[in-house]
């Protein structure tokens, strides 16, 4: 299938589902009053609606879909990248550390300054502190640089698991606790319009610039001497690829907290679809991404008064699914 | 490589030092058998006490002031939770009981019970509210665990029975087990029910008249970033319910005495609360929702918005929200501000006479402000 035919089919998916975000809520607004709220600056329509009613979509649900939407993007992406150089099909953003590093961040963040902007800067610091660990770690060995990276990642993954934990059993009980347990397993409910002007911008940034890398991910996937004989400078490829999705994940993460799932299920599912070949794996997973992403955080908005966090409806949702795919092709698509 | 093993050894040299102080001291004070005595705790677990408590160690918050309440000071208290501690350091508890600072509170961190260091005090009785890792260690070492646990009630509700956690019924639990390990005379420790027992019919008699129509809408909001509120069976459902108002969040619960965490902010526009309340476990103040400083939030819809009827709930003793002695102080005062026509209480002035009555303190009226006025979260 050819990329134009499989984005014919994904971008008006992406858009309607997009709208459905915008009128789906608690709040009840007919779909005719979204339409006009939202394009009321395009069009200038009579203004039929409340201020409140106003206020509940460009306030409220557009920063949040859209939130979704990036995100779903830039975890979709990075987890096909991660798949794709390490040449591994188990591999997720989680699995280089950088998930659980901006996680214990957030965590941190919470306990010294409770839930806010503190917390966020905590998240893309730790982040990035444990992309480092990683890099320097592997660094200092030499041998299958890539396995060893897998390796440091697992083991700062761990080291930081273990941080959270600690964390949690220092943490305040009454006050504390629920604020680092809520924010571990995901959330899009703090998304406001701030965030249209940093972390959006960073994630969709960085996302584009792997997608731009893609012909170098397809020569790293057959391996470093492969890719070195193909002509690509694998070490500096590689340093560009792990910041800019460091980036993009502890920008997801600082915002939404640890959200599974999303970058190791999407990617195999396009991939069943347009094949290995990153020039079409990329793209297609970054819109398949957000349109997962979006329909996963409206179910959490509607099922349920209650919070449901994004981690629990992704792993019951996804699990099935990707056991369904993973029976029905046999497997084929993952070797 | 040798950078790494470094930090590798000071992050856990960090971690020994901050949970692992050693201690070759064991054993319990004050074995007089001969007196011994037994009481059940929450649990409906029967505890052997030793003759008279001299040295109590304690988890909950909120247990300082009930001990002060009972012996009219703290000097029974020997250990403290770091956040009891410092609830009682920034509260005008710690000018009531001046004593409680020295209290010790290296034992607990978060919910981590350093065994050893428990023992050190010599503690004739440990009060817990959680079940904590190692508490089994500490009744084979002979030391009486008492657990006080949260108790939930009924209410008829809208013409529903509801049940939920009782602010009032778990209060009145602890003072009555904690006044048996103290051997506090049982008519002093319930002398001031009666009086929580007096204002709560007042103000049922008041409100009584008022159709559900009129009745205020109350949003209590637990924590106001990560839209935590009081549901239908929380503490918050009691102080709304016996104020006359209307619990908005009603409808939602959770397995949680204080809390629910809602899916969307939306659900508060569609609530649309007259009054809101925000507790003393956040920050947010009023200012913060009147300027909309929230992430992902939008308060400019509400009626409480537009009232400006935004309230920080005090803080005495103890935060007012969950289970404390100054209930009665929290009815009337969450009366007044539900319906300042009905109810005309001089908060000052209740206030002041409340505490000279029950903790033998004449407040200043700066430190009647501050109650009725603090701080975020209280700074715990």
């Amino acid at each position: 299938m050819t990329l134009k035919k499989i984005f014919l089919f994904l971008v008006p998916a992406a858009a309607a589902v997009f709208l459905t975000g915008l009128s789906a809520g608690r709040y009840h607004i007919p779909f005719l009053r979204v339409l006009g709220i939202l394009f009321h600056p395009l069009f200038g329509f009579e203004k039929n609606w409340l201020p409140v009613e106003e206020a509940v979509v460009l306030n409220l649900r557009l920063p949040r879909v859209a939130m979704a939407a990036v995100s779903g993007m830039g975890l979709s992406v990075c987890g096909a990248v991660y798949q794709g150089i390490f040449r591994n099909p188990l591999v997720s953003p989680g699995v280089i550390g950088v998930t659980s590093g901006a996680g214990f961040g957030a965590a941190l963040g919470i306990l010294l300054f409770g839930w806010g902007i503190g917390a966020q800067l905590f998240a893309f610091i730790f982040g990035f502190a444990a992309l480092l660990m990683t890099l320097s770690i592997t660094g200092k060995t030499g041998g299958n640089a890539i396995l060893v990276f897998i390796l440091a990642g697992v083991v700062v993954n761990m080291f930081f698991q273990a941080g959270i934990s600690f964390l949690k059993i220092i943490a305040d009980s009454e006050d504390q606790l629920p604020s680092i347990v809520y924010w571990l397993m995901g959330s899009l409910s703090q998304t406001g319009k701030e965030h249209f002007f940093f972390t959006m911008p960073l994630i969709i940034i960085s996302s584009l610039l792997l997608i731009a890398a893609r012909w170098r991910i397809n020569a790293l996937s057959l391996g470093i001497d492969a890719a070195k004989s193909l002509g690509v400078k694998t070490g500096e490829s590689l340093v560009f690829i792990l910041f800019f999705s460091t980036l993009a994940v502890s920008a997801v993460v600082s915002v939404g907290g640890i959200v599974g799932w999303v970058g190791l299920i999407v990617p195999h599912m396009v991939r069943m679809v347009v094949g290995s070949d990153h020039e079409k794996l990329l793209p297609a997973s970054a819109v398949a991404g957000a349109i997962l992403f979006m329909l996963i955080d409206i179910s959490a908005r509607i099922i349920a008064p209650v919070e449901i966090p994004l981690g629990v409806i992704t792993a019951f949702i996804g699990t099935p699914v990707f056991i369904y795919l993973l029976v029905k092709s046999k497997g084929s698509w993952v070797v | 490589m040798k950078k790494i093993l470094l930090y590798l050894l000071i992050s856990l040299l960090f971690f020994v030092v901050s949970c692992g102080k050693t201690a070759s001291e064991q054993g319990v004070s004050g074995q007089s058998e001969s007196r011994s005595f037994s009481v059940t705790d929450s649990r409906g677990e029967t505890v052997e006490l030793p003759g008279e408590i001299k040295s109590i160690a304690a988890f909950p918050a909120p247990l300082p002031h009930i001990i002060v309440y009972l012996d009219g000071n703290a000097e029974r208290i020997k250990g403290l939770h770091p956040l009891a501690k410092k609830a009682a350091e920034v509260s005008v508890l710690s000018r009531i009981a001046p004593s409680l600072l020295e209290a010790e509170d290296n034992f607990l961190t978060g919910s981590l019970l350093n065994t050893e260091e428990l023992l050190k005090i010599k503690p004739d009785v440990f009060f817990t509210d959680q079940v904590l890792q190692g508490m089994d260690k500490l009744k084979e070492s002979g030391l009486p665990v008492i657990y006080l646990g949260l108790e939930k009630d009924r209410m008829n509700y809208r013409g529903k029975e509801i049940e939920f956690y009782s602010p009032e019924k778990s209060i009145r639990g602890w003072v009555d087990i904690t006044a048996a390990v103290l051997g506090t005379e049982k008519k002093k420790a319930a002398a001031i029910f009666e009086e929580w027992d007096s204002v709560k019919k007042e103000i049922a008699e008041k409100t009584a008249s008022i159709p559900d129509e009129k009745k205020k809408k109350i949003l209590i909001v637990f924590k106001a970033a990560g839209n935590m509120v009081a549901g239908g069976n929380s503490f918050g459902q009691y102080w709304i319910a016996s104020t006359g108002g209307i619990n908005c969040a009603d409808e939602v619960t959770a397995n949680h005495p204080a809390m629910v965490k809602i899916a969307d902010f939306e659900q508060v526009l569609k609530w649309n609360p007259d009054i809101v309340y925000l507790t003393n476990f956040a920050e947010t103040m009023p200012e913060d929702i009147y300027g909309n400083k929230i992430q992902g939030q939008d308060w400019s819809g509400t009626s409480a918005y537009k009232n400006r009827a935004v309230y920080k709930i005090p803080l005495g003793n103890y935060r007012w929200y969950p289970p404390s002695l100054d209930g009665p102080l929290m009815l009337k005062w969450m009366a007044v501000k539900n319906y300042p026509g009905l109810f005309n209480w001089d908060m000052y002035r209740e206030i002041r006479e409340y505490y000279k009555k029950y903790f033998n303190y004449a407040l200043t009226d700066v430190e009647i402000h501050n109650i009725l006025n603090p701080a975020g979260s209280g700074n715990f």
